[in-house]
């Protein structure tokens, strides 16, 4: 055949075989849409929670087993042993703040700015005076950049000095962290200004370290674990180090876990697809038939029809794929700007989930749907070839 | 030298065997009927000489080409360039003009379909359906339908005209006229011309009869 399209154009011919052939097209694109997004939310989830993470924590924090510590130039050497990108000082305390008739319990870190950005990769510049909160915090607490939130101090529990102290400060900033309780609970001072609040000079309780660059994505966590054994063998045993998804190491895990369960589960959309594909071809068979073999009968070689049979498949494949990946990009705009596909950050941990998917997620799901669909084919061309043409002729002129 | 030749074939399907033993020859633009009762044979002798089917033994000769050592794309380019069919259900594409249905051998081939356009003209003119040329199939009459798969069988000028009952569904006035029509075609276009059917009468129009019985030629 002289092209393609004119094979295409006496198989498609009939109302019924181009609304199949879409049906087919839309139920693998749905399909294999599904299973992309699904792997795409739990890589996200698991993409967001670690680089959400990162930006409150950094890869590792060491803290000291009587709260707190300097950060003498001693210290800085022991901590250079893992080679860190940068090493952020923060005193980390809890206090109330207050705004109209709002009241939340924050955690309030004193830090410098430069030096924690550049560890944690979230942007806080905090200036003389002014805090930076948490858009959660500010959402609840109904607080916009440049109002005046009071945070109360407790000052210990000795009986003249126990009265709280209260302090006013303007709202400079609004940042997200990505993860639901830090946006609602924490709340950035300069360092020194709280130091001097606290009466605390130079002493800090929490140095954040850096080891891996803060915005490119962890391809392992490796390395910061080693990195942590390599500091815990440094550093005298008064010092605590962890890495920075201590806090949440079991939704990590159970990310992996579900990831394996729920792509089991989901061989039965693939199994739902397969069927569809089959479907499709067992109509073509059925109600092509004649075409095929007259075609056949009149000079079109197996060859030719069998490369006409695949590429079709291909094709179909390509444009589903195609059909898929836009899908899915679509479900990701519709996570972060439909207000119902919103997930609650208080259970879920993150304030919003996006999509994540690597060249790894594609290649296996592509891959896997290709093969599903190449079988279907082959199953479909073997009946075709199985059968000779005069035998094709008469079954098919005689029907 | 006889442009088609048949040694010893033989054809089976499964266990039954449907023919045995055929040995004749055929000479170049010869005009020959195959006559026998419906299940004795005669349309899958029609196509083993058309490259449709391969005989269980025995070997199939067109013009001093053996048939049974070609592999499918050398009797598809065969079938396409030599062999021009008119079956009993012609067969026409629905999705197509009729000039398409005509055209669709030429374009299978990858022939140029502009050289083929004036003999298409020319033989609709001649079997008085250029009207329906521009028409699909489901458009024109069960005559004309007929006609159109005539000149779809003729439009690469093919050496062989092999016709399977062509008649089968006309009365006895028309299967006259096509049996002549196919006559006059096939020596205007100097093909060798053979017909299935299992009419006396049809098989009396053409000056040489093969006629089998159980899968064995017996006159």
């Amino acid at each position: 055949m002289k092209s393609y399209l004119d094979i295409l154009k006496i198989v498609l011919h009939g109302r019924s075989a181009g609304k199949i052939l879409l049906a087919t097209i839309l139920s693998f694109t749905f399909s294999i849409a599904v299973i992309l997004c699904t792997f795409g939310l739990m890589d996200g989830f698991d993409h967001l929670l670690k680089s959400g993470l990162r930006h409150s924590s950094g890869d590792l924090l060491i803290t000291h087993r009587r709260g707190f510590f300097t950060l003498t130039p001693e210290l800085k050497d022991q901590l250079s042993v893992v080679k860190p990108l940068s090493i952020a000082p923060v005193i980390q305390t809890e206090a109330f703040a207050l705004h109209g008739d709002v009241s939340k319990g924050v955690l309030v870190r004193g830090i410098e700015g430069e030096n924690f950005s550049r560890a944690t990769g979230l942007n806080v510049t905090v200036p003389a005076g002014g805090i930076v909160i948490g858009d959660e915090l500010a959402k609840q607490m109904n607080a916009q950049v440049g109002d005046h939130v009071a945070l109360t101090f407790g000052q210990g529990n000795d009986a003249g000095d126990s009265l709280p102290m209260i302090q006013l400060f303007e709202i400079s900033h609004i940042i997200k962290h990505g993860i639901y309780q830090k946006d609602l609970r924490f709340v950035y001072l300069n360092r020194q200004d709280l130091g001097e609040l606290l009466g605390l000079g130079e002493k800090i309780n929490l140095a954040i370290l850096a080891t891996e660059k803060p915005n490119l994505p962890l391809e392992t966590l490796d390395n910061i674990s080693n990195d942590q054994k390599t500091l815990r063998n440094e550093l005298s045993t008064d010092f605590l180090v962890r890495p920075f998804w201590n806090e949440y190491d079991f939704l990590i895990k159970a990310v992996e876990v579900e990831k394996l369960s729920i792509s089991l589960i989901l061989q039965l959309i693939v199994v739902v697809a397969v069927f569809n594909i089959i479907a499709f071809v067992i109509y073509i068979m059925e109600k092509k038939a004649q075409d095929f073999f007259f075609l056949r009968a009149v000079g079109l070689a197996l060859s030719k029809l069998t490369r006409f049979w695949f590429i079709s498949v291909v094709i179909i494949w390509s444009v589903s794929c195609i059909g898929a990946h836009l899908l899915s990009l679509l479900f990701d705009w519709c996570l972060q700007n439909v207000s119902f596909l919103q997930i609650p950050g208080e259970i879920y941990v993150l304030s919003a989930l996006s999509i994540k998917l690597d060249t790894k997620a594609y290649f296996i799901v592509y891959g896997v749907s290709l093969l599903w669909i190449l079988l279907a084919a082959f199953v479909g061309y073997w009946r075709l070839k199985k059968r000779p043409i005069i035998q094709g002729l008469r079954q098919e002129f005689s029907a | 030298m006889s442009f088609i030749r048949l040694e010893n074939v033989e054809k089976s399907f499964g266990k039954t065997k449907v023919l045995r033993g055929l040995n004749f020859q055929i000479d170049d633009r010869e005009l020959v009927a195959i006559r026998g009762a419906s299940g004795s044979g005669k349309s899958t002798l029609l196509y083993l000489l058309g490259g449709l089917d391969q005989p269980t033994t025995g070997k199939v000769f067109i013009n001093n080409k053996n048939l049974t050592s070609m592999n499918d794309d050398e009797l598809a380019n065969f079938r396409n360039t030599h062999v021009g069919f008119v079956f009993q259900f012609h067969f026409l594409l629905p999705s197509m003009t009729c000039r398409d249905n005509i055209l669709l051998p030429a374009r299978i081939g990858g022939h140029s379909t502009s050289k083929i356009e004036k003999d298409i003209e020319d033989l609709a003119k001649n079997l008085g359906v250029t009207h329906c040329l521009s028409k699909f199939p489901f458009e024109i009459s069960g005559g004309e339908q007929q006609r159109i798969n005539i000149i779809r069988a003729l439009s690469l000028r093919p050496k062989i005209l092999l016709c399977d009952e062509p008649t089968g569904n006309l009365d006895s006035k028309n299967s006259e006229k096509v049996s002549t029509l196919l006559k006059n075609l096939a020596a205007d276009f100097g093909a060798t011309l053979l017909v299935v059917t299992h009419d006396d009468k049809v098989a009396s129009f053409f000056p040489r009869k093969i006629v089998i019985e159980d899968g064995q030629i017996i006159g």
